[in-house]
Order: C-alpha cells, then sequence, then structure tokens
C-alpha cells in the first residue's frame, strides 16, 4: 500500500515537473521560431536586384560597359547579340577585376578568361552569365540573381 | 569638547561598520571576512592552495583575459558616446560610421587612444584566450572533473572570435568592409549557411543593415551572453575545487603559521591554523586528521597579486596604444575591393585555408578542429571508459609524460593555425600572390 502510495505520488511529481518544463519548453520554442523570423529579412535596402539599361547606352559591337555598382559587365557579341556577366566571385563573393586576359579576383587570386571560365585560383564555377528581358520602352532588364551558363546571349 | 569628540568617533565607527562588517586586524577571522563579506571578493574563495597563486600553476593567462574583457567593456561603452552606426552619407561626402572614426581620432580628447586601446585590446583578447586554452591542455587541467568547464571555456573562445569579428565591421572603412565580406562568404560555404548568413547580414549583401546588426550583437548581445558565461565559468572553477593542481604530498613544506594570522583571545593555538574548513566542495566529510594543510588565506597574498597583473596590463596596454594607431583605411567602397583583401588576423589561417579549397579549407577542416578542441576531454574520457588500462587523466601536472602524444598534436595544431596565419599575414600581396614581407602591401590583415 505504501508502496503504491509512493509510486503514485511519484507519477503525479513526473506529471506536474513533465508538464510545466513541457509548457515551458513550448513557449520558448514558439518564441525562439518568432525571434528568427522577426531577425529574417524581408526587405533589401541595398543596391536592386534587378536594373534597367536604356536600349540607346549599350555598347558599341564588340565592346563592354561596366556597371559598377551592379557588379556587372555588358558586352555586345555582335550587332544583334548581348550578354551581361557577374563581376562577383564565384569563390568568396570580391568583386573581380576586369584585366585584359579576363578577371581576376583580388581576395584569393582567382582568375578568370574573359568569358569568366575558371583559367586559375581557387573559384569553383565559371562567373554567372545573367538574363536579359527585353522590356517596354526601349530598355533592357537584367537580373544580377540569375545565373545562366557561359556563352548565353541574348537579341536585341 | 572631548565628550564631542567622542561622539564623533562613535558616529564615524556606525558608518563604518554599517559599510564594511570587519576591521583590518592580522586574524584569521578577519582575513576570511574580508573575502566573504565583499560582492566583489567572494567570487573567490576565502582559502586557497598554496600552489595556486604560483606563476607556474596557471601564468595568470585566464586572469589577462578577463582584464581584457573588463577594459573592452569600460573602452566599448565610452565609445559608443561618439559612434553612429550608420552608413548614410553625411555633409562631409562620407558614412556617418566612418566620419565618427575619423572625428574620434582626431577631434574628441582622448578619442584616439581609447580606439586604439580598445583594437588592441581585441586582438590581444584573442591571443591570450588561445594561450589561455594552450596552457589548460598542457597543464592538464582540463580533466579532473573540469571537463565540462572546458566546453564553456571553448565556447567563450568562439564567442571572443564572433566579438572581435563583429566589431570589425564598426569603423566601416575598407579594412572593414572586404574583412566582413570575406568572413560571410566563408559562411555561405557551409550547409545552412546562407540562412545564416541572411539574418546576420539582414540582406543580400554587407551593407547598412549588417551594420546595425553587428552594432547591436557587438554592444549588447554578445556582451551579456560573455558576461554570463564567464561567470559560469569562474563558478564551475571555485565547485570543482579551485585551479586543477597534483595531489600534495606529505614531505611537501608546511606553509608557515605567519600566514595564518594572530589569535585575539587566550587560545592554546598560536596562530589560526586550526582554522580550517571554510567550505565544503566535495565530499561526504569535512577533511580532518591530514598532516599538512597546504591552504592559505587569499587575503592578502592572492588580492595583491591580481592587483599587480591588472596594473601590468592596463600598463603596457596604455603604453601599445599611445605607441601604435588603430588601423583605418579608406571609407568603405563596395565595387572597388582593396587588393589584396584580408580577413583580420585572427581569420587569416582560415582565409588562406579557403584560398585553396573553399569548402574543404572553409567549413570541414575549421569544423573539425572547433568541435575536436571542444569536445577534447570527453574523446579521453571515452578511451578511459572503453579501453582498459588507459588513463589520460592527469589534473595540473605540466606537460605530463603520459600526456606526451596528446599534447604533441596540440601543439602541433597550434603551430599549423600559427604558420597559416604568418604565411596569410606576411607573405600574400596583390591577388593572393606569395609575396615576401618586406614588400609593401596594403588590404587588411589587421
Amino acid at each position: 500500500m505504501g508502496k503504491e502510495e509512493k509510486k503514485g505520488s511519484s507519477r503525479r511529481e513526473l506529471i506536474a515537473v513533465g508538464s510545466a518544463f513541457g509548457l515551458m519548453g513550448l513557449a520558448a520554442a514558439g518564441t525562439g521560431g518568432a525571434i528568427f523570423k522577426f531577425m529574417f529579412p524581408v526587405v533589401s535596402y541595398g543596391v536592386p536586384q534587378k536594373f534597367l539599361v536604356s536600349l540607346d547606352d549599350l555598347p558599341g559591337v564588340g565592346d563592354e560597359l561596366i556597371f559598377e555598382d551592379q557588379k556587372t559587365v555588358l558586352r555586345r557579341q555582335s550587332k544583334t547579340e548581348i550578354a551581361a556577366i557577374s563581376l562577383v566571385c564565384t569563390h568568396l563573393g570580391c568583386t573581380v577585376n576586369r584585366v585584359e586576359t579576363g578577371f581576376l579576383c583580388p581576395c584569393h587570386g582567382s582568375q578568370y578568361d574573359s568569358d569568366g571560365l575558371v583559367v586559375g585560383g581557387p573559384a569553383p564555377k565559371t562567373l554567372h552569365w545573367l538574363e536579359i528581358k527585353t522590356v517596354p520602352g526601349n530598355q533592357i532588364e537584367i537580373d544580377t540573381g540569375s545565373s545562366l551558363p557561359e556563352n548565353t546571349f541574348f537579341a536585341v | 569638547m572631548n565628550e564631542l569628540m567622542e561622539k564623533a568617533k562613535a558616529l564615524g565607527s556606525k558608518f563604518y561598520s554599517s559599510v564594511f562588517r570587519h576591521n583590518f586586524d592580522n586574524t584569521g577571522l578577519t582575513k576570511s571576512k574580508i573575502m566573504f563579506s565583499n560582492v566583489l571578493l567572494h567570487i573567490q574563495p576565502v582559502k586557497i592552495h598554496k600552489r595556486s597563486i604560483k606563476f607556474k600553476t596557471s601564468m595568470g593567462l585566464g586572469l589577462v583575459t578577463f582584464y581584457l574583457f573588463l577594459i573592452l567593456t569600460v573602452t566599448g561603452i565610452l565609445l559608443m558616446f561618439h559612434y553612429v552606426p550608420s552608413t548614410a552619407i553625411g555633409p562631409d561626402g562620407l558614412p556617418d560610421a566612418y566620419s565618427r572614426m575619423l572625428n574620434l581620432r582626431s577631434n574628441v580628447f582622448w578619442g584616439g587612444f581609447l580606439r586604439n586601446m580598445h583594437r588592441w585590446a581585441a586582438h590581444g583578447m584573442v591571443a591570450f584566450v588561445a594561450l589561455h586554452m594552450l596552457r589548460v591542455y598542457l597543464s592538464g587541467a582540463h580533466r579532473g572533473g573540469r571537463e565540462f568547464n572546458w566546453v564553456i571555456g571553448c565556447i567563450l573562445g568562439l564567442l571572443t572570435v564572433f566579438l572581435s569579428y563583429t566589431g570589425y565591421l564598426l569603423p566601416w572603412d575598407q579594412l572593414a568592409f572586404w574583412g566582413v565580406k570575406v568572413g560571410t562568404e566563408i559562411a555561405k560555404i557551409a550547409p545552412g549557411g546562407a540562412l545564416i548568413r541572411g539574418i546576420l547580414l539582414g540582406d543580400t549583401d554587407v551593407g547598412s543593415e549588417a551594420l546595425i546588426r553587428f552594432y547591436v550583437l557587438h554592444v549588447a548581445v554578445l556582451p551579456v551572453v560573455m558576461g554570463f558565461l564567464i561567470a559560469v565559468h569562474f563558478f564551475r572553477i571555485r565547485k570543482d575545487g579551485g585551479l586543477a593542481r597534483p595531489a600534495d604530498t606529505t614531505n611537501e613544506k608546511q606553509i608557515p603559521d605567519e600566514e595564518f594570522g594572530e589569535v585575539k583571545n587566550a587560545s592554546v593555538f598560536k596562530s589560526a591554523r586550526s582554522y580550517k574548513l571554510v567550505e565544503i566542495v566535495k565530499g561526504k566529510e569535512p577533511k580532518v586528521n591530514e598532516e599538512v594543510d597546504q591552504m592559505m588565506f587569499a587575503w592578502p597574498k592572492l588580492i595583491v597579486r591580481e592587483l599587480i597583473v591588472l596594473l601590468a596590463v592596463v600598463g603596457f596596454l596604455s603604453l601599445i596604444s599611445v605607441l601604435f594607431d588603430a588601423p583605418l583605411e579608406g571609407p568603405a567602397d563596395p565595387n572597388h575591393p582593396t587588393n589584396p583583401s584580408k580577413a583580420p588576423w585572427y581569420f587569416l589561417g582560415l582565409q588562406e585555408l579557403v584560398s585553396y579549397h573553399g569548402f574543404i579549407g572553409g567549413i570541414v577542416i575549421p569544423g573539425i578542429m572547433v568541435g575536436g578542441v571542444m569536445f577534447l576531454p570527453y574523446i579521453e574520457i571515452f578511451q578511459e571508459t572503453m579501453i582498459k588500462g588507459f588513463n589520460k587523466n592527469y589534473p595540473g601536472k605540466w606537460f605530463a609524460r603520459e600526456r606526451n602524444l596528446e599534447n604533441a598534436l596540440f601543439i602541433g595544431l597550434y603551430i599549423f593555425m600559427l604558420v597559416l596565419i604568418i604565411i596569410g599575414v606576411y607573405f600574400r600581396g596583390e591577388n593572393w600572390a606569395i609575396v615576401y614581407p618586406w614588400e609593401h602591401v596594403s588590404g587588411g590583415g589587421h
């Protein structure tokens, strides 16, 4: 009898302690999740991911135009073909410099040829070629968040 | 008149005894009271082992680290009065945060000195955390019940690095911007790292949002977490029986009677040596019948030594801060990375590894190193439980012969990191090419 009583009281204790800690744990998990979501960025205050270029401002055939803020180089392959290449190093995100042989990253020495193919250094991937859309108003829209294989040209 | 003097005296002593609950005589009781009736001193035990205050035992490295944390807190709070975490371009054409640096350096009285002190103390703290860890490991002080405190210590070490890193961005100069940029890109390689990075930066790239987030982490979140864990770290040292040391031997020299102070009443004992048990740390019974008691009063010897170390740290740091200015480059320019772009020196070993291979160098090797080091004592315990006759538990014994292999591996790890850092700091130039250290290179690594 006494033994059973003890058992019962320990079970009550377990339920009390368990539910107290369980509820606290649930509340903590909920709060933690809410804080996580609160911390998550919803608006970007930086440079917009997409930017517009007027058709009148396109470089001449064989020429290039560098957009510093957008870290993009716009290349005119022929009269009707253009392409955009990202200047963000695929290794650790530094901005690569345009040099005669292609692109050079100052941070860790990644080397690319002028099509963005890796020729040296730690870079794992080709520089991203970007998507270009023709939009109304004689403009093109370049999406710096896109990632296309090399030699993806778009018609103008 | 005499009566008035008497009354004034009585009043004065009432004031005194309402603040201090003890006198300053040379008795054991007073020596104890001084320690446990003062909120700052009572963190430390009334009695300590005589070997605990020997330089050889701890080298004071943890203490120096703690002092640097205090100095960083004081100088950091002072710097906050003059700092604005904003990238908005002010009337001088410079980002606010950066122009505040210039203001601190050239206009504010003591501004440059305090900034130097804050920066050098931060570097010093990272270095002393590493040295403290090395000391603890080589003297086996992470064992003998102190295993979990080693883990807390490792977390404190990581917090130190993270605090340095968040503080690194705040000047918003080229050094800060590209150092942080490279660091957060390393995080991107890890699984789930992009998510962490997004929360840390508050945007897709290092910018104004990253500055405010790093600022809040640096001045509020991390120091509070750190302060709490420091308290736990110290608390556990007490509860684990003080600093690790080898067991007493019976033929050891006894502490002279004078150390224990006089006895006021007409006791048969000449000294307060019999004043033995102050606290029970472990075990069921008070310790009695010990032939030699090697415990001595912490007051005044320990406290005096601690103050001497504090003076030395503040003095040395002041000298460094007068002689050397904290680095400050041009204002941050997201379009033009410095060439080379180097992370702060404590990350340069990592950056060097990353330059060989992003994932292996940035995640696998450092992950194994941090995780491995953190759980080292538990690896030892696991082996001791599983393998018969395996014993690596020699707390407090410097370079225990039985731990030669472990010590050699640990020193090897330190040398490995040190070599990588030296290569990163001195032998990497433009485009991360190998250069000789005497060739001029600008672009980080400080």
